[in-house]
């Protein structure tokens, strides 16, 4: 959906506009709580708390086109508050399977590079929550450290201390798995 | 080892890999989540429900000496009687306009949010009039007047009951919890549920567990079996300052 799009349907507010907003973004909002949460119940619930949130207060909203990341802001806060208030060991009712495809008609070249996305993917799921945020606002919403730090409503260097440590993290699991093999970041603050 | 089984870690794998993961995933039926969200929606809106909006900015030295003056009676007034339950929308918040020039020096104040008024920089509690307050102090530390006193839920867990104050140098929110049972970490966590700002506990003393939500301090203590808060929602505090106005709260 386009960026006009979305910011027209916020500033409606209707029932048909709530609608549309929920089907251009439940699939990401849910994929956002699944990944921090871990069971697909919860996530569900956190994903319906969202919207009714979002909804309930879309005037707090300063940028309508924004209002994606904003959700997932909404969502992923939820679900760490679900975390630290349950005090539990989350038991993974996980059953997705890496979806790598069938490699037949890929290059070798572009079966390698789809192992080495899906073993990133892996090692983004054991951020922790504070680190998987920032980084899904940074590279899926494609969001600036100041915009993420108005959302997250705290203080740039934060979120630039988060995203160093989410980077640091993430290739520290990459080595792990990869054995001895080189990493580099190109950790780009924007 | 050869470059060749060298893998760096880049922006554009991150986002891929993100990319990736969103579209794996298996969502519920849209429908049904759909069902549900318009029946919370729906649940949501209660008529009597407003929202607070608290900010810090600058504005004209005048309307923030109106404001001071308005709560200054009002918190005469609350002195004067204590049985008397907060009125809604007690304060002259038509005092406070943003959109004036000029800005003199830096204020922090409270207001209601209109319907369909925009959200600027601030801090915002949905919430509603309290019909039956408790005897809230009048005063918090001497500088600090009662304004309103509110109910403060969210769609499922315990209401809370709150009370803000206001002063010259922040304002604070003084909560009390309704549920017994609760410890004090489900109790900050439920505040920052309802508060919609992630709340984490960065220490504790002699009972008292200091808090923060989202970069504003604030300290929680029991007191009789009953679960209380005091955050600052505009202005400046450390938690030193904090805890010197609670022990103000704690000889009620």
């Amino acid at each position: 959906m386009e960026v006009e799009q979305i910011a027209a349907l916020v500033r409606q507010n209707d029932n048909e506009s709530r609608r549309a907003l929920f089907e251009a973004f439940y699939r990401r909002t849910y994929a956002v709580a699944y990944n921090i949460l871990r069971r697909r119940e919860t996530a569900e619930d956190i994903t319906q708390d969202a919207f009714i949130k979002a909804f309930s207060s879309l005037h707090q909203l300063q940028d309508d086109s924004k209002f994606g990341a904003w959700l997932a802001v909404i969502a992923s806060n939820l679900a760490r508050n679900y975390l630290k208030r349950e005090k539990r060991i989350i038991l993974t009712d996980d059953e997705q399977t890496l979806h790598m495809g069938t490699n037949a008609d890929l290059t070798e070249e572009e079966a390698l590079r789809g192992l080495e996305i899906d073993m990133v993917r892996e090692a983004i799921k054991t951020l922790p929550p504070e680190q998987y945020q920032v980084i899904v606002l940074q590279y899926y919403h494609d969001l600036k450290v100041e915009e993420i730090a108005t959302l997250l409503k705290v203080q740039p260097g934060t979120v630039k201390s988060r995203l160093f440590r989410a980077r640091q993290k993430l290739a520290g699991q990459l080595e792990l798995k990869n054995g001895s093999a080189c990493l580099m970041s190109e950790g780009g603050d924007r | 080892m050869s470059e060749r089984n060298k893998l760096a870690l880049t922006d554009d794998m991150i986002k891929q890999a993100l990319h990736r993961e969103f579209e794996a995933v298996t969502p519920p039926s849209a429908d049904h989540l759909w069902a549900k969200i318009e029946a919370g929606l729906e649940r949501a809106q209660k008529p009597d429900k407003k929202r607070l909006k608290f900010f810090s900015g600058p504005f004209v030295l005048a309307a923030a000496a109106s404001l001071l003056l308005a709560v200054g009676v009002f918190g005469v007034y609350r002195a004067l009687d204590f049985s008397t339950p907060v009125a809604e929308d007690s304060i002259a918040l038509e005092a406070l306009d943003d959109s004036v020039p000029a800005p003199a020096e830096e204020y922090h104040g409270v207001g209601v949010m209109e319907e369909g008024e925009r959200a600027q920089a601030g801090f915002y509690i949905d919430a509603e009039t309290d019909p039956e307050p408790p005897s809230w102090r009048p005063l918090l530390n001497a500088d600090y007047y009662l304004g309103e006193a509110l109910l403060i839920s969210n769609l499922e867990d315990p209401d809370y009951r709150g009370a803000v104050y206001y002063g010259s140098e922040a304002s604070l929110l003084w909560v009390k919890s309704l549920a017994g049972e609760e410890g004090l970490y489900p109790f900050i966590d439920n505040l920052g549920l309802f508060l919609d700002r992630y709340t984490e506990v960065v220490g504790h003393t002699n009972g008292h567990k200091y808090f923060e939500a989202e970069g504003q301090p604030g300290l929680a203590w029991q007191e009789k079996g009953i679960n209380q808060a005091l955050l600052v929602l505009s202005g400046h505090l450390t938690p030193e300052e904090l805890k010197s106005i609670a022990a103000y709260a704690e000889q009620q």
